[in-house]
């Protein structure tokens, strides 16, 4: 690899943020190159400047001043909170009303009308504006052309 | 002591003792970043309580899909690029006018070793001063990212989480933010400022 690709890696290498194959790499090609690891010893004084002067301190009182900021403003992190939850609560009753709707559609839609709970094939049958003759046309499965006649005749008469 | 997740829970429960916690632990590292990036105090504590604030306001939307430390450096960063945005109709504004003589000379004692024990001559104070200049005339790029690996110690990839970069961004960011340094501070030793 030649040395303006491997200079990124040195400056990991400084890091110790490279993988284990691209530090054998590293210091493989720094074992041969001169010019590189003067490079890497100048880049590591640079960084020794940081290990200097210490840190800032925030001024006292900082997290006061923090606070009262936030009692300035609305508490929008609790109001958030807040209205998630009545997020929530509004969702679960609204599919509640669905519920209740779905249930009250289906009842009426499929479920057997009051009236017509009886209405069975026989007792449609046995309805009394039907004649003899229409009740058994329909009870029994097989009616004879003469039957049909007789029962037909039986019917005229009885009107 | 609380760890983290307890003081964010309870915090999301209004309990301001809390969060007070939080930014007591926290509030360092932040304003030494900001001002390493920004090199005003004043406004670095300003940022830095614009930071805390959002951190508040946003309480809710943490997942904890990277540490809150990540997370809330995330948020730092971006205050940071911000307000840098809102001050770069200026160009990339030397915090100060450059390193003086004597300091050039100091600092080049300090990084050559010239004379035993020449950092200890200096002051903190004054060293820092010194670091803040040198860093004031890189990039703002460079600046952040020299602060989240130099002086905070971050990883490669906590810095890609903070900057919202991949890693191998990171790696060639920090590289040339090196290099300009490098530049800087053998312009300043060997009397050529660039």
């Amino acid at each position: 690899m030649n040395c303006k690709k491997i200079r990124v890696l040195l400056s990991a290498l400084l890091d110790d943020e490279l993988t284990a194959g691209e530090k054998e790499l590293a210091n493989e090609h720094l074992k041969t190159c001169p010019a590189c690891r003067e490079r890497l010893e100048g880049t590591e004084r640079a960084r020794k400047l940081f290990s200097f002067g210490g840190k800032l301190e925030p001024p006292p009182f900082f997290e006061t001043g923090v606070l009262s900021r936030i009692s300035e403003r609305a508490p929008v992190a609790s109001t958030v909170a807040e209205f998630m939850n009545m997020g929530r609560k509004a969702v679960s009753i609204s599919f509640g009303i669905l519920f209740i709707i779905a249930g009250i559609f289906i009842a009426r839609t499929f479920l057997v009308d009051a009236r017509d709970s009886y209405r069975t094939i026989e007792n449609y049958l046995f309805r009394d504006n039907l004649t003899v003759a229409e009740k058994r046309i329909l009870m029994e499965p097989e009616v004879s052309q003469d039957n049909l006649l007789a029962l037909t005749v039986y019917s005229e008469e009885v009107r | 002591m609380h760890e983290d997740t307890e003081l964010l829970e309870l915090s999301r429960q209004g309990d301001h003792e809390a969060f007070r916690q939080l930014v007591i632990r926290y509030k360092g590292r932040v304003f030494n970043a900001i001002y390493s990036v920004m090199g005003d105090a004043a406004e670095s504590e300003d940022i830095a309580q614009e930071v805390f604030l959002k951190v508040y306001r946003y309480l809710g939307s943490f997942r904890h899909k990277s540490s809150f430390f990540t997370w809330l450096y995330r948020i730092t960063v971006n205050e940071c690029m911000d307000r840098l945005r809102k001050k770069s109709r200026e160009k990339t504004v030397s915090l100060h006018a450059g390193l003086s003589r004597e300091e050039q000379l100091k600092i080049e004692d300090v990084l050559q070793d010239k004379k035993q024990g020449a950092e200890d001559e200096m002051t903190g104070k004054e060293l820092r001063g010194i670091v803040m200049k040198i860093l004031g005339e890189l990039p703002e790029k460079y600046r952040l990212i020299l602060t989240l690996r130099e002086i905070e110690g971050m990883s490669y990839d906590e810095i890609a989480q903070a900057m919202g970069i991949s890693v191998a961004c990171v790696r060639i960011t920090l590289f040339r933010a090196r290099e300009k340094l490098k530049e800087k501070i053998e312009g300043y030793e060997t009397g050529k400022e660039k």
